[in-house]
């Protein structure tokens, strides 16, 4: 047994330090959840007048280009575009660019919708590399494909923002699906603020379960499988405990680039999406802010938790690992580059509170938790593990964990209730606790391979397995 | 101190316990109360039907066993859904209904009430049922706080449509959100055409921002009656009032406008170039086609392509001129005219008419597919070039394509 005085002083000093730690960081979450639910209370009052018809019939609306960055899509791009072109919206187009996929992502697009080669004029206000070929399609008027050479997502889509013809940019992932009337929600705050709205977005929820048919989901459930289960918990938590109270301070770091609209003006004047990060949504984002607060500039930022994009998340473990190392790669290295941010009084409550906050805990906090655990073992090896201690640890980090979860799936069933089906409702609730033990200990897990594969300047999306939307029965066949 | 926050800890899991329990009892309420609901709307809907069929002027009757509280909200829901579309007759019978039930007086009270949604939501139905003695009321909301109950209040005064409240209503338009605009604009336009002259008179005292929605709302209108005042318009020194009036011209088609807006296609700024270009096409104004081949040739994309879309809209004279542009000296006017030419089909034509038993048709296609070649813009003829049904059209399109060398296409705008 390893007896030495200075190491036990420092463990049980560390101990004190993680249950601080979790206490602040779970306080936080708590007070966003506080904003949330009063957010969603002015948010369900203000939608029970529905005013899309308006929006959709008036001149003053803005017209959207739709732009898809798409490598490698050919099993769900169709049903991806089919309904991108069936969005209930006035004035828009589709720029589908195929990021120099190997597969048959282009030819799939070119067969469906009998695309021919075009010749457009783009003006490059963005660096990119080469465009192939424009196609477009006699049939679709609103409708481009872009063939151009690999150059990441970031590339392909500033390719696109090129060739858009419209004021606003709204940015789809390849392997979702909008819901019809979600444009026109989500371009409220740019309808209400016009001049100081720069960016919004929507809430992206698990398609993984849901029956899809002519890119339209059909029948929204869960899926069989646990780890979808897991990360619609986690997604309810993120957007509706997270990023609607996150919004309500006016401090949004991240819209997601699974649906996203921008004001491409603005876009523009940052320089575009970067391919210096694994996550170009919230490195543009930050940019943006910092760039608009340089400027002197009044600007709005809003998350809309209304209008629905539907996504498909990872069902093997490994793509799990490879998209949540990225992301937080993405994360490191965006608040590393912005780093003249930190605790800049110049950008406001961003540069005070925002950004050390996701310094302190979205960074660093996989860190501390699983040292937490590193410390429990540790204890017990030295024979000095205190039983108040495990079960304070356990308290501010595990249940502290479910309650929010749960709190998020209440949120969900008071304002949106977006599951019809009562198993649907039970499973979120048990996955809360699930969630909890083991899953959220191997995202820490991955976060932290996450700052190894910046050491070893590891890069790249990595490729995640796709499957075609399925209708809900497929599924559950196929995980029997 | 670990004692307390064991007390913490012990409480968090609790209140999750507790939150669990709330999120399954909400949903076993709501899942309830919308069964609920959709039984008695069922039965309910019947009995309202019987009263709007027979001669009685009394639901009370019809609803037989009386409306308890909690069927006055399924009663009020169909009522609600139910007074939409109406007229004549069949609408009064609804607001006898809503006035013997007390809806009318609740919402007059509920105007009064301290959350903007209860307002709103009053104001709205008021609205629907077109209560000429909630008009004071509704008048005193336009100044309410809540940008939601001013614009519903507005919407309300609309609907009941009393002359009197028209130029109050017009002056709404200088709210200053947007979006609160857009709506009131909507408002304005389901008035008709009586909305026109007030929004002439009222016209100076609006904002910058309301003035460009009030030009929409004549333009959504559509009567030529306002012509002539629009044309005035077209010299306003706010490019977006010019830009706003240009479109309502083309929109109402007035004839008489094709000088005017000839100018405004040289105006300074683009915008009103651009819906220029467009109301030219509107109003069929064919001595336009020199001026819209010289917008070809704009600095300005949008105008570039209005213009080509105006020329093409133009029928075979439009054609002809998209046609003569091939050879400009311009690339911008050169990609717009073969942009165009192929989305209206005259490129296929035309090479469909390579080996025609015509000299002239023949030669013209010729000259056609050269120039095209030439522009720079060979997308489409390479796509001919590998798949036109005739082999003779094919070899000969992939000759020309390797024999003429274009001068190049431009990079960048």
């Amino acid at each position: 047994m390893i007896d030495s005085r200075w190491i036990n002083d420092a463990v049980l000093a560390f101990n004190d330090f993680v249950i601080f730690y979790f206490v602040s960081l779970n306080s936080i979450y708590l007070m966003l959840f506080v904003l949330s639910m009063v957010a969603a209370l002015r948010i369900a009052r203000e939608t029970f007048f529905s005013d899309s018809q308006q929006i959709l019939e008036s001149d003053l609306t803005l017209p959207i280009s739709i732009v898809v960055a798409a490598r490698n899509e050919e099993l769900t791009i169709l049903e991806t575009v089919r309904s991108l072109l069936r969005v209930n919206y006035r004035e828009f187009e589709v720029i589908v660019v195929s990021d120099g996929s190997t597969d048959g992502t282009l030819e799939t697009l070119v067969s469906a919708y009998g695309l021919r080669k075009v010749d457009r004029v783009a003006k490059r206000s963005l660096e990119t590399l080469p465009i192939r070929a424009v196609y477009g399609s006699p049939s679709q008027g609103n409708f481009i494909v872009v063939d151009k050479e690999q150059g990441g997502k970031p590339d392909a889509l500033n390719a696109a923002i090129n060739l858009s013809r419209y004021p606003l940019i709204c940015s789809v992932d390849a392997d979702s699906v909008i819901e019809p009337d979600a444009l026109l929600r989500v371009v409220k705050p740019f309808v209400i603020h016009p001049n100081e709205t720069v960016a919004a977005g929507g809430i992206v929820r698990i398609i993984n379960g849901c029956r899809i048919e002519d890119g339209a989901v059909k029948n929204i459930a869960l899926s069989n499988r646990a780890l979808p289960i897991l990360q619609a918990v986690e997604y309810l938590r993120g957007f509706l405990a997270g990023r609607l109270g996150w919004d309500s301070i006016q401090s949004l770091l991240i819209i997601s680039g699974a649906f996203g609209v921008y004001r491409k003006e603005t876009v523009i004047r940052a320089g575009g999406y970067s391919g210096k990060t694994d996550s170009e949504d919230l490195e543009l984002v930050v940019r943006m802010r910092r760039m608009l607060r340089a400027e002197k500039k009044s600007f709005r930022m809003a998350f809309v938790p209304d209008p629905v994009c539907w996504t498909e998340v990872p069902t093997k473990f490994g793509d799990l690992a490879r998209q949540r190392s990225r992301w937080h790669r993405g994360l490191i290295q965006t608040l590393w580059s912005e780093r003249t941010m930190l605790f800049n009084p110049r950008y406001g409550r961003v540069g005070l509170f925002v950004m050390p906050y996701f310094v302190l805990f979205e960074m660093l906090g996989p860190f501390v938790e699983t040292l937490g655990y590193i410390t429990i073992v540790v204890s017990y090896i030295m024979g000095s593990l205190d039983r108040e201690y495990l079960l304070l640890f356990l308290g501010v980090s595990v249940f502290y964990g479910v309650f929010l979860s749960a709190a998020a799936v209440l949120l969900e069933e008071v304002w949106f209730r977006r599951y019809p089906n009562w198993l649907d409702v039970l499973k979120l609730l048990a996955f809360s606790l699930i969630e909890n033990l083991g899953y959220r200990q191997a995202l820490s897990l991955f976060k932290i391979k996450a700052f190894w594969d910046l050491l070893l300047r590891r890069r790249g999306w990595g490729d995640i397995e796709r499957s075609r939307f399925l209708p809900a029965d497929h599924e559950r066949k196929r995980s029997r | 101190m670990n004692q307390v926050l064991l007390i913490v800890a012990a409480t968090i899991a609790v209140i999750t316990g507790v939150v669990s329990l709330l999120t399954l009892a909400i949903k076993a309420r709501s899942d309830r109360e919308a069964r609920r609901f959709g039984r008695r709307r069922r039965t309910l809907s019947r009995r309202v039907d019987t009263f709007l069929r027979e001669e009685t002027t009394r639901i009370g009757e019809a609803l037989a066993d009386g409306v308890g509280s909690r069927d006055r909200a399924v009663v009020e829901d169909i009522l609600l859904r139910g007074i939409v579309g109406r007229e004549g007759a069949e609408f009064r019978k609804f607001t006898l209904a809503f006035e013997e039930l007390g809806l009318v007086a609740l919402y007059l009270k509920n105007m009064e009430r301290k959350g903007w949604w209860h307002r709103a939501r009053a104001a709205e139905n008021l609205g629907l049922v077109r209560a000429r003695r909630a008009q004071d009321a509704l008048m005193g909301a336009l100044n309410d706080e809540s940008s939601e109950v001013r614009f519903r209040a507005a919407r309300a005064l609309g609907q009941i449509g009393d002359p009197a409240a028209m130029p109050t209503l017009i002056l709404t338009l200088n709210e200053p959100e947007r979006f609160s605009a857009i709506r009131m604009a909507n408002v304005l336009v389901s008035v008709g055409e009586e909305i026109n002259d007030p929004i002439i008179e009222s016209f100076e005292k609006l904002t910058p921002d309301a003035k460009v929605v009030a030009l929409d709302v004549i333009s959504s209108v559509g009567s030529v009656e306002t012509g002539p005042w629009l044309r005035q318009r077209l010299k306003d020194s706010d490019p977006n009032v010019r830009s706003r009036a240009a479109r309502a011209l083309g929109a109402i088609g007035d004839l008489f406008a094709g000088p005017l807006l000839l100018e405004a296609l040289k105006d300074p700024e683009w915008p009103v170039r651009a819906v220029a270009a467009k109301a030219l096409a509107s109003i069929r104004y064919a001595p336009a086609v020199p001026d819209l081949c010289d917008a070809l040739r704009d600095s300005e994309w949008w105008v570039r392509s209005n213009a080509a879309e105006s020329l093409r809209s133009m029928g075979e004279t439009g054609i002809a001129a998209l046609e003569s542009m091939l050879g400009d000296s311009d690339a911008y006017a050169r990609h717009q005219a073969v942009f165009m030419l192929e989305e209206a089909g005259t490129l296929d034509e035309r090479v469909g008419d390579l080996f025609d038993a015509s000299n002239r048709r023949r030669e013209r296609s010729r000259t056609f597919v050269d120039q095209v070649i030439q522009s720079g813009q060979c997308g489409r003829l390479s796509e001919l070039a590998g798949g036109h049904a005739d082999g003779e059209v094919r070899t000969f399109l992939a000759q020309m394509l390797q024999e003429v060398r274009p001068p190049g296409v431009p990079a960048s705008d």
